[in-house]
């Protein structure tokens, strides 16, 4: 089972979930492959699924008009992604998969933004796979942004 | 000659690099770049922009990874002896002809992830074996 606590890399910035994750997706848009290094890995968390340990060390960024990203100030950790825009995701955190202690027991189960992931590498293994214009039918976004 | 540079555009770089991108499983990788740390290696590395904005941690005895202050963007791992500097895959403006050709501490792994790419794979134990066969002490991560 996968925990429900998780650090960035210094430790600095923790923060605990109101229930086991147990599935996560990646976001193969640009945004996050500059954020995340290359592969974002992401856990779904509602608004309030979430705790973080009270820190000054926590860094917003806001990376377009309707998200937000957090990272860990002291190291550069890619913390989370959060949708800062009104509709149906209002709130909806997706928290850096590798930051929690223990990702054991999870299910790869999604890909999103499948029509920006460049040629360089794929992931083996049959799951959702959502392209941009989908995912901004879901979230109710109309602009065409990266998020 | 590539170049790159963070999510905010405040960090950016020119790089020589190979055309091999190295993957990395090890805890403070996951837990730095949100899962999964794809790194090429470069000949030749040099800031081009935003030298002040750029962060940098040492995250282990050997190891110090850089990241943009202002967005968080994850940028290199470097091991500043002998000097080897890795940049990561996604900060590049282009990543035409990049190709996966190791893993690292495969053993570590997120369950369920799996690259399309055959590629070579090393465990802990061997990343250990090979990086640091000096120290044969409690690193258990890269
Ligand atoms: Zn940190
Ligand atoms: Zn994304
Ligand atoms: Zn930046
Ligand atoms: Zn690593």
């Amino acid at each position: 089972m996968a925990s429900k606590t998780g650090s960035c890399l210094c430790g600095e910035v923790e923060y605990e979930l109101a229930e086991e994750p147990t599935s996560y997706g990646a976001c193969h848009c640009g945004m996050c492959r500059k954020f995340s290094g290359g592969i974002e890995l992401g856990i779904q968390v509602p608004p309030g699924g979430v705790r973080f340990v009270p820190t000054d060390k926590l860094a917003l960024y806001e990376s377009s008009d309707w998200a937000e990203r957090g990272f860990c100030m002291l190291c550069g950790s890619s913390v989370f992604w959060r949708f800062t825009g009104e509709g149906p995701l209002e709130g909806m955190f997706s928290i850096s998969a590798g930051t929690l202690e223990d990702m054991s027991g999870m299910t790869f189960d999604a890909e999103v933004y499948i029509d920006h992931k460049p040629d360089s590498h794929s992931f083996a293994g049959e799951r959702t796979r959502l392209t941009e214009a989908e995912v901004l039918a879901a979230a109710g976004v109309e602009t065409g942004d990266d998020g | 000659m590539r170049t790159g540079q963070c999510l905010c555009g405040a960090v950016a770089y020119r790089a020589e690099t190979a055309d091999t991108v190295s993957v990395c499983y090890c805890k403070m990788c996951q837990r730095w770049a949100s899962g999964v740390f794809m790194g090429v290696m470069t000949e030749r590395f040099d800031v081009t922009e935003g030298a002040d904005h750029l962060g940098v941690i040492s995250s282990s005895d050997w190891a110090e990874r850089g990241f943009c202050k202002m967005c968080g963007s994850n940028l290199f791992y470097r091991v500043p002896e002998p000097g080897y500097l890795s940049v990561a895959m996604g900060s590049l403006d282009d990543t035409s002809g990049l190709t996966p050709r190791v893993q690292y501490y495969v053993d570590k792994r997120p369950e369920g992830f799996a690259l399309a790419a055959e590629t070579k794979e090393m465990t802990e134990a061997e990343c250990i074996a090979f990086f640091a066969p000096e120290e044969g002490d409690s690193h258990d991560q890269v």
